[in-house]
């Protein structure tokens, strides 16, 4: 069985159900309509996106649901991201922040699991000026503004 | 949307990823730009912790490594320790700026005390529900330690508080009575867990208080305090005349005293001796209570010990003989505590044990199958009793 989900820009994707059933707003909409052929809109997500999101939903297509791992501590999970996940979200950050918005509002977790780990990894180990240039942001602090800040949050920094 | 970037993600995305950065990282990323400082900086101050102890900053093995660098260098400006850059912080205001973020706030440190934190902190902390201050005892005063509870508008789930004494103030210790329980009891709503411990006084009938006015306890412990020993105490003629409205209770750690004790000599003028059939029915009653408290997986009782103060020397066997201790035997009333099949550690610290007696080892791996029992000390009592009776 296949639905057809339609993105912002009107383009429709035939999709197995199975695959479109990694969204859990996709999910939920098909149980709550029942049977039917009528296309699915997705106002909030382009066809580009859309067909990164699929693309990640096939690949996943057979996963088993994902049990919380509330015991680990999150702050050592952060580099585990599998490989194929890895190459998958090696996109420019504007596709990157657009996916997890997707999937976000899509509400498919393990890929914005995977999404906010890329961008954690990305701040990891930098400096606030490694930060900036990795993510192109230009410095609005005066030099005092940003030694003051410093002096407020000395605590949290490794010494 | 065209072009999101990181300062486009809601909140709730904002803490996924925090919550996979250390707070190293997630202080530096305050640093990066405004719109960066506005995002990252409330959640920064979200917990504050000192990770030295929680161990939550970095992994184990970095931390390990760290540590030896430490222990390896000078003392000298470049190793200062978290509480000396906390404090540096604190007394430069930050705390007042950015305290009103803190949701959680974890100081288990020798030189940052309530005092501090009330003079530079804020005037309410309106999301503060978590507080655990280990940490120096600096002449606050219990006024001091009302302010601080009224202080957290959102209602405080979790209050751990131990002061401790400094050189200065040897022997001295903060009240925690009637002003402070009544500021503890407007929490009341929200308090489930409640620890005190250290250079406090807090008496019979302050903590019976607490017990009949915090019905959503789940954890309540009152420790040794650390001052004279006698704090910290229900009465048993108390405990049987009053009602605990906390049902769900899951660790339950305290005092008991006043517990006629003829059978133990020779007494003295501080514990009362009564008779024998007395004796049976306070613990009968004293166990009764208790053993309404199915939920527990925890529990601690402490006697009355009559012994110097804890930094004396060692006291002689016959006055360590001297206790209004509750006895856990049979004949005394263990049966009492069945209920409590979720046992997981039961500690008693100077009670008299009959725990190691064939009869009572029987009746607790019947009762509680999951329990450690674990007593610090007991009278060498019934040793000789149980030799005799084995041959």
């Amino acid at each position: 069985m296949t639905v057809i989900l339609v993105s912002s820009d009107n383009q429709d994707f035939k999709v197995d159900k199975e695959v479109a059933e990694r969204s859990i707003l996709i999910k939920n909409m098909l149980e709550d309509v029942g049977e039917s052929d009528s296309p699915i809109p997705l106002p909030n997500v382009t066809s580009a996106v859309l067909t990164k999101v699929i693309e990640y939903c096939e690949h996943h297509r057979n996963d088993p649901v994902q049990v919380p791992e509330e015991t680990d501590d999150p702050r050592k999970r952060s580099n585990d991201i599998e490989e194929w996940d890895m190459k998958f979200m090696q996109v420019d950050q504007e596709m990157l922040f657009e996916i997890i918005l997707a999937a976000n509002y899509l509400d498919i977790k393990p890929l914005l699991d995977v999404g906010c780990k890329t961008v954690a990894n990305i701040i990891k180990g930098k400096t606030p000026e490694e930060i900036r240039k990795a993510f192109n942001i230009v410095n609005d602090f005066t030099p005092e503004e940003e030694a003051q800040i410093k002096k407020e949050n000395e605590w949290a920094e490794d010494r | 949307m065209d072009k999101p970037t990181i300062t486009d993600l809601p909140l709730e995305i904002h803490e996924m990823i925090t919550a996979l950065l250390t707070h190293h990282e997630l202080a530096l990323s305050t640093r990066v730009c405004q719109a960066w400082h506005r995002i990252f900086n409330p959640i920064l101050w979200k917990h504050v912790e000192d990770y030295s102890v929680t161990g939550v900053q970095g992994t184990s093995d970095a931390k390990a490594e760290k540590r030896q660098v430490e222990e390896e260098q000078e003392v000298g400006s470049e190793s200062q320790t978290w509480e000396d850059r906390f404090i540096g912080c604190v007394r430069r205001g930050a705390l007042k700026k950015h305290g009103h973020h803190i949701q959680s706030l974890r100081l288990q440190t020798d030189s940052i005390s309530m005092k501090m934190i009330l003079e530079n902190g804020p005037p309410t902390f309106p999301q503060l529900t978590s507080v655990c201050i280990d940490g120096m005892y600096d002449g606050e005063v219990e006024e001091d330690v009302v302010d601080f509870l009224d202080r957290c508008t959102a209602g405080l789930k979790e209050f751990i508080y131990s002061p401790r004494e400094t050189t200065a103030l040897a022997g001295s210790y903060l009240d925690f009575r009637d002003l402070a329980v009544d500021a503890l009891i407007r929490h009341a709503a929200t308090l489930r867990v409640f620890l005190l411990d250290g250079n406090y006084a807090c008496y019979e009938r302050e903590i019976n208080r607490m017990l009949c006015s915090l019905p959503n306890l789940r954890v309540f412990y009152i420790g040794t305090n650390r001052v004279d020993m006698r704090g910290g105490s229900l009465t048993a003629q108390e405990i049987d005349n009053s009602q605990w409205v906390c049902k769900n209770l899951e660790v339950f750690g305290c005092g008991i005293k006043g517990i006629p004790r003829p059978d133990i000599q020779p007494a003295n003028k501080y514990f009362r001796t009564g008779t024998f059939e007395e004796s049976l029915e306070v613990h009968h009653q004293v166990y009764t209570k208790l053993g309404k408290l199915t939920k527990l997986r925890e529990l601690t009782l402490r006697s009355y010990v009559v012994r110097p103060a804890y930094w004396g020397p060692p006291p002689r066997v016959d006055i360590y003989r001297q206790y209004g201790c509750l006895a856990m035997t049979l004949e005394s009333g263990l049966d009492l505590l069945k209920g409590l099949k979720d046992l997981e550690l039961v500690v008693f610290y100077d009670a008299e044990i009959g725990l190691h007696k064939r009869a009572e080892q029987k009746w607790v791996s019947r009762n509680w199958p999951k329990a450690i029992i674990k007593c610090s000390q007991y009278i060498p009592y019934y040793e000789d009793e149980e030799s005799e009776e084995e041959e």
